[in-house]
């Protein structure tokens, strides 16, 4: 009841301070622009090679050239903003005293952090889920067919990817009080795990190794593998884990 | 309930080197108004946040109604409202709604929450502005908005980190009456810290005085005065500022006189031995060349009280009036 209030709270929060909107608006255009960018790259390319006289065979624009934007665009820039958002989640609260205000009520540390670390993947997988649709509708529209379910697979296991980057950059938030620290932690965070992700032995025990199965669910041929998808929810549940630990004894 | 509504047992905080809290043991009786007074920097603010369980003691121990404060602990939190010293709050919550989710978090069902938090805007005075966010609130009526707050759960113990210092003379007028209500009506206990002496005069019935973090003296209010009130005479001359400067000296010299005190035209005398000083300050005027416009003689103030159990005598001060 307690954490009701709390989640309650901070998914307002995040819809009046613009950033769930931000947040939608940014990955509905990228689920948008992923077939259109698929359907069109190559007419433009036609259209400037034309010009300059010189003739590339472009193969024609497929569906899985749309999931493959898809994907690209989630991991990066949905990366990025996802990580803005949830850097100031706790470490804002802290620097200006507000969290003096919640934690000074009878309400645990725990349900606190937890409050806030649900609305964020809440939040984050509302506007992926949008962000899927979008793709799913325009990618029929433009290119051909793409099946609900594989397009929905494919959202979801870059979701859990996402969601590892959320629990690093949460953890970033609850450390210190600083904004640049928190952003430090996340977008660290996201480069050691891209870093680690191209070295082919750790590759398959990494989140990362979630992108590739994504794509391979978009285009209908998936084969999971267990080592990215244990691996994210192993980061995201021992980094709020370790957030919670350390939260609990800090001074407010 | 117990008798003691808030017990501190050698609570110690240090910050480094400086002992910002040093063993410090206190008792608040329940029922009661305690004016925590001190200097700036004196550990009032961390006293407070040890008693609210958002910092750890260094050492020793603090209870709020039999409960012990500890920052994990959240039990003895539904034992107080709280005001802050510089209050903030979800700037994009209107102060309605930030008065709801306080009481929420209180886990007050909202059949009664609902006409409380209408009460609460009533009495901190906000209803004109209970649909504004409180992000454009100004420093005044965010500590309207926390004090209204403070008592969303009715609670036995108010604790108040200078409740009045940015509100204007109504608002504080409003603050100190509201507290003065506050205890006749619900019995409840209200510790507040300030270095507003006039407030404590008006609402406090006990008084504890700290600095540099050590309990210098606690009384009630009355005892307080009594103990160091000194006979004051008061003198408004006229005269050259040569003359006057001579006089002051020569007063300063008598041995019935503790320390004179001098602000433009007026000089204020504690004497030591007012039955001395009653013969013999009269002459002493009428014998220098300046003139004599106003004499009085009364008791030196709560504040005259306070700077002496500093230690910073009034004589030594530089600004009147100013802590
Ligand atoms: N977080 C902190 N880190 C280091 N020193 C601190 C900290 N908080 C307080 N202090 C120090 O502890 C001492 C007591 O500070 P405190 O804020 O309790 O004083 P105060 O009595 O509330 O003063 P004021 O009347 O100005 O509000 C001061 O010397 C202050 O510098
Ligand atoms: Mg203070």
């Amino acid at each position: 009841m307690r954490l009701g209030t709390l989640l309650k709270k901070e998914l307002l929060e995040s819809w009046r301070t613009y950033r769930a909107v931000v947040l939608g608006v940014v990955f509905v255009v990228f689920g948008i622009l992923s077939p259109a960018a698929a359907r069109y790259m190559p007419d433009i390319f036609a259209a400037t090679d034309m010009q300059q006289g010189v003739v590339i065979q472009l193969p024609p624009p497929a569906v899985a050239d749309a999931n493959v934007q898809f994907v690209k665009n989630m991991s990066q820039i949905g990366a990025i903003v996802v990580i803005l958002i949830a850097m100031g989640v706790v470490s804002r609260e802290r620097d200006k005293g507000t969290v003096a205000f919640t934690l000074s009520k009878p309400v645990p540390r725990g349900a606190f952090l937890l409050a806030k670390a649900l609305a964020l993947v809440i939040v984050t997988w509302a506007a992926l889920a949008l962000a899927a649709l979008a793709h799913w509708y325009y990618t029929r529209l433009l290119l051909g067919p793409l099946p609900l379910g594989d397009c929905a697979a494919m959202a979801a296991l870059t979701g859990v990817y996402l969601t590892a980057l959320l629990g690093i950059t949460f953890l970033g938030s609850t450390l210190t009080r600083s904004l640049a620290v928190s952003a430090a932690v996340g977008f660290g965070g996201y480069l050691l795990i891209s870093l680690l992700g191209s070295i082919p032995r750790l590759a398959p025990y990494l989140p990362g190794d979630l992108l590739g199965r994504a794509l391979a669910a978009g285009n209908g041929a998936l084969q999971m593998a267990w080592g990215g998808l244990v691996s994210a929810v192993v980061i995201a549940v021992g980094c709020w884990a370790l957030a919670w630990a350390v939260f609990r004894r800090v001074e407010l | 309930m117990s008798d003691v509504a808030i017990r501190c047992e050698s609570l110690t905080r240090r910050f480094g080197k400086i002992v910002a809290v040093d063993d410090l043991n206190l008792e608040v009786r329940s029922g009661s108004v305690f004016g925590f007074l001190g200097p700036n920097g004196a550990g009032k603010t961390t006293t407070i946040k040890l008693l609210t369980g958002l910092l750890h003691p260094t050492s020793g121990r603090a209870f709020i109604a039999g409960e012990e404060i500890q920052v994990e602990r959240v039990r003895a939190r539904r034992l107080f409202g709280y005001l802050p010293e510089d209050p903030v709050f979800y700037g994009w919550m209107t102060a309605r709604e930030l008065l709801t989710y306080a009481g929420r978090l209180f886990g007050i069902p909202d059949r009664v929450l609902k006409p409380r938090v209408e009460e609460l805007l009533d009495l901190a005075g906000l209803k004109p502005v209970a649909n504004r966010k409180v992000g454009g609130f100004s420093r005044g009526m965010r500590q309207r908005l926390g004090l209204a707050q403070a008592l969303v759960n009715n609670p036995p113990v108010l604790i108040l980190d200078e409740p009045a210092s940015a509100l204007d003379p109504l608002g504080r007028h409003e603050a100190l009456a509201l507290i003065q209500r506050l205890r006749a009506r619900d019995g409840i206990t209200i510790f507040m810290s300030t270095h507003i002496l006039a407030d404590v005069e008006r609402t406090c019935d006990t008084v504890a005085i700290i600095d540099r973090g050590r309990l210098l003296t606690v009384a009630d209010q009355e005892e307080l005065r009594r103990r160091y009130a000194v006979p004051v005479f008061t003198a408004v001359v006229a005269g050259e500022e040569a003359d006057i400067r001579a006089l002051h000296a020569r007063l300063q010299s008598m041995p019935w006189a503790d320390h004179v005190e001098r602000s433009n035209d007026t000089l204020r005398v504690f004497a030591g031995d007012e039955e001395a000083a009653r013969r013999e300050l009269p002459a002493v005027i009428t014998a220098s060349p300046v003139i004599l416009l106003r004499y009085e003689v009364g008791m030196s103030s709560l504040e005259d009280a306070f700077l002496r159990v500093v230690g910073r005598e009034p004589a030594k001060r530089s600004a009147p009036g100013g802590v």
